[in-house]
């Protein structure tokens, strides 16, 4: 018995110390967060977007939107990304194979006819049934193709894509209309960008028309105020402060730019994991590292993507997994970064500190409330230390939840009323109480799904844009 | 330790609750700013617009408009991005009567680094030369932001006697894409292309100490003041663009020489064979593009042989050019022969849409 409690007490103190290098990190990317959101709002003083249009040197773009049974919001999706501001760009639908009515609304209400357009194979992917016009919009093309999986239609997109740059979309997502502008300037401007991620905001309840945000509003939902926290912090004080520190290890597949000759170099996505977005930013980082290019992956709080996340437990649990399974996947895919002084902070601390904290937290986190139940049971009763800590814990998740919102304030004012933002202050503290515990046992059975090589995706249930 | 994490979670405790206090103060404030901004706005919508259409005059309009000059700089902002001609002239009166440019001039000065921004983009925008020396200052500025904006400043009220001072700059920014370096050097408007000619002549033809006076090399200062030139279809610029064409010259010039003629559109005594058989296939389709561009007759068999060059974009201008220069019975006649090259016949035939691809190949 002595043996096991001395076995705990070390696994405390390790608790103790992984807590706060975990914590420690994250307040830097805060800090360095907060000096990026800063430079990057003074710096707008001098971009004028609108001379883009008037210039000559723009980059056009192909927006690849991969669908698979999305005939409930494509068709929204679509018109949004017609609709957006840019001088030259064209659509690249890609129907993947779905077993709903998603190509039939596409011929229905974009008018397409059968293509000439000849393309190049440049990436491996399913068979292409067939390549579509649309006689109403002459930059909207559309592929009909046997299922592959995400990764494989947007090789498909990427393979018919005529432009330099590549956008990916997700069906399920709307775009403002001048983020395509905002996201693509850093190409115009700086050589060494390869890849740029925005933003992603959560859709749910909030005023659409015309496939476009009008007025934001916090849902009625606890599950989705508590993802609007989660995507808060995410992109703007995770993806900010990596991108700050030039070790961006995610490039959301909701909405990131490319060049595409990059994309092809690197193989395309990878269609043998779940996480093909990180995925192929690990890979490029590889690649370009190896091959002694400078390069740039950057990251932009404001070029804005919407996204309908899930209104239900049982489709965020599966999401959840089906993340943690994909960030494992992505990391033991390119193993070769893990500690490796060649890569830089990259392979010296970040991919490290995503393996270890990102991919085994959960693992960590089970076994500090074991520890914890295991220290009440053997002391018959509450260590005042153990409830001291466990409130730090708290704290500490609720300071990273009000920085997001501070820097939320102090810049982009999305949620115009106040109480809208008093109530994400209490889900900060709510969240802790059952939502955190839930989460790290759902990217527990994303782990223990990668080992048992789980291969399906789940399904999620969609809601008309409109219907709002 | 209990007394330590103790310690650290009131500590926590209190920095939350600071930050919602800060959270509560910049919401009210915002709020606030965005009350007085619409009301200042509405207020001064009707004044601006009394005044340009002369309703108004220029010292009413000043004293209605001469207070919270960082609101003000807001509302006129996108009057100074879309107005032009007299009624941009009179909105450069106004802020000078008001007193709205000696209050940005003194921020450029002694402002904040975020004031100093807002200061530059105002000031250059309404192209204001007394700033100048400041611009000039900042362009050595370890404020990456600041010296971007004194740049677009410079360029934006076109003082030629800075061009080699911000092109140097931008050139030494290695970061900067061959696009934006462009975009901001024509923002000095056509009169820099005498600047660069006679720059060239000098430095180029007779010394040839390019790279030693901007630092990079020829290769890239030269690909930029020709697209500089294309840009402004600067014909007094061909002729040192012919004394630099080389077949054996670096093919990024060559390249952007090229690209420049077409929009010039300029015609040129010079034999164009080697550049049609260039090793770079971006010159190859170039020439082909320029020779259909002056409608130039005498390569007509190159540009037939162009038409199997392995590259699309070479076969594709050839094509074009020969279809531009009103030989479409050649096109007409490989497609019928079914000889090399009839695919991209058949393309453009096609694309061309007086013609049907079917009777073609029927004869």
């Amino acid at each position: 018995m002595d043996n096991f409690y001395y076995i705990l007490l070390i696994f405390d103190y390790f608790a103790v110390l992984y807590f706060f290098l975990v914590n420690g990190t994250y307040l830097f990317l805060n800090i360095k967060a907060f000096f990026s959101i800063k430079k990057y709002w003074s710096a707008r003083e001098t971009i004028e977007f609108e001379n883009m249009f008037q210039s000559e040197f723009y980059k056009p773009v192909s927006i690849i939107i991969p669908a698979y049974n999305e005939e409930l919001t494509i068709v929204d999706n679509i018109i949004s990304i017609l609709s957006l501001q840019y001088p030259e760009y064209e659509v690249v639908v890609v129907n993947d194979g779905s077993k709903d009515n998603t190509i039939d609304e596409l011929k229905a209400k974009f008018n397409l006819v059968i293509s000439s357009r000849s393309y190049r194979k440049d990436l491996e992917t399913q068979q292409v049934r067939e390549v579509y016009d649309s006689a109403d919009y002459p930059n909207l093309v559309v592929v009909d193709k046997e299922n592959g999986g995400k990764a494989d239609a947007l090789n498909a997109g990427i393979n018919i894509s005529q432009f330099p740059l590549v956008c990916n979309i997700d069906a399920d997502s709307l775009i403002d209309d001048h983020a395509l502008l905002k996201i693509i300037e850093p190409f115009s401007k700086d050589w060494r960008v390869v890849a740029a991620g925005g933003t992603i905001r959560v859709a749910n309840n909030c005023d659409i028309r015309g496939g476009q945000v009008k007025k934001v509003r916090l849902s009625k939902k606890s599950i989705v105020r508590i993802q609007v926290l989660e995507y808060l912090r995410a992109f703007l004080f995770g993806r900010v402060g990596w991108a700050a520190l030039d070790s961006l290890l995610i490039i959301s597949g909701a909405f990131g730019v490319f060049k595409r000759k990059h994309l092809i170099k690197a193989g395309g996505y990878s269609t043998d994991t779940v996480g093909e977005d990180m995925e192929l930013v690990l890979k490029l980082n590889r690649k370009l590292k190896k091959s002694g290019r400078e390069y740039r992956v950057v990251f932009f709080p404001d070029p804005v993507c919407w996204t309908q996340v899930p209104e239900d437990f049982q489709t965020l649990s599966n999401q959840r997994r089906r993340w943690q399974r994909g960030l494992g996947q992505s990391l033991l895919m390119n193993k070769e970064l893990f500690f490796n002084i060649d890569y830089g902070l990259l392979g010296v601390f970040t991919y490290p500190f995503y393996f270890f904290v990102e991919f085994l937290g959960p693992v960590v986190e089970i076994l500090g409330y074991l520890a914890i139940f295991l220290t009440i049971f053997m002391h018959s009763g509450v260590p005042s230390v153990a409830v001291l800590f466990f409130i730090t814990a708290i704290l500490m998740g609720i300071l990273l939840s009000v920085t997001s919102l501070l820097f939320e304030e102090m810049t982009f004012h999305k949620y115009e009323k106040l109480s809208e933002k008093l109530t994400l202050v209490l889900y900060a503290f709510l969240e802790n109480l059952g939502y955190k515990q839930l989460h790290t046992i759902w990217r527990l059975r994303g782990i223990i799904d990668l080992i048992l090589k789980k291969k399906s995706w789940g399904s999620q249930k969609r809601k008309n844009f409109t219907n709002n | 330790m209990l007394k330590y994490l103790y310690y650290f979670s009131s500590a926590l405790f209190l920095l939350i609750m600071t930050i919602v206090l800060i959270i509560i103060t910049y919401h009210l404030l915002h709020k606030r700013r965005t009350k007085i901004f619409k009301q200042k706005k509405e207020e001064w919508e009707k004044f601006l617009f009394q005044y340009l259409d002369d309703d108004l005059k220029l010292e009413e309009a000043a004293a209605e408009m001469n207070d919270s000059y960082f609101y003000l700089y807001d509302f006129l902002k996108p009057y100074l991005k879309n107005l032009k001609g007299n009624d941009f002239e009179k909105l450069k009166k106004l802020t000078k009567t008001n007193k709205m440019v000696d209050f940005f001039l003194q921020k450029l000065e002694k402002g904040n680094r975020e004031e100093k921004i807002k200061a530059a983009a105002f000031l250059g925008k309404l192209g204001e030369k007394r700033a100048l020396p400041l611009f000039k200052e900042y362009l050595n500025s370890n404020d990456k932001n600041l010296m971007t904006a004194s740049i677009w400043a410079i360029a934006d009220i076109g003082e030629q006697e800075l061009f080699f001072e911000v092109l140097k700059t931008v050139l030494k920014e290695s970061s900067f894409t061959f696009e934006a370096l462009t975009e901001i050097l024509i923002r000095f408007g056509e009169e820099s292309c005498y600047q660069i000619k006679k720059f060239l002549e000098n430095n180029f033809s007779e010394e040839n100490n390019l790279e030693e006076i901007l630092g990079v090399p020829d290769y890239q200062s030269l690909s930029l003041f020709f697209d500089i030139f294309g840009y402004f279809r600067f014909v007094p610029g061909v002729e040192i663009m012919v004394s630099t064409l080389d077949s054996e010259y670096n093919e990024e010039v060559l390249i952007h020489i090229f690209k420049a003629l077409v929009k010039i559109e300029y015609p040129i005594a010079k034999d164009l064979t080697p550049y049609l058989n260039h090793n770079s296939w971006v010159v190859r389709s170039q020439t082909a593009r320029y020779l259909a561009k002056i409608k130039n007759n005498d390569y007509l068999l190159e540009l037939k042989k162009l038409l199997t060059d392995e590259k699309w974009w070479v076969r594709y201008y050839a094509a074009l050019a020969i279809f531009k220069l009103g030989k479409e019975e050649v096109l007409i006649d490989i497609v019928k022969n079914k000889r090399p090259g009839y695919e991209m016949g058949i393309y453009i035939l096609d694309q061309a849409g007086d013609l049907k691809v079917g009777e073609v190949e029927s004869g």
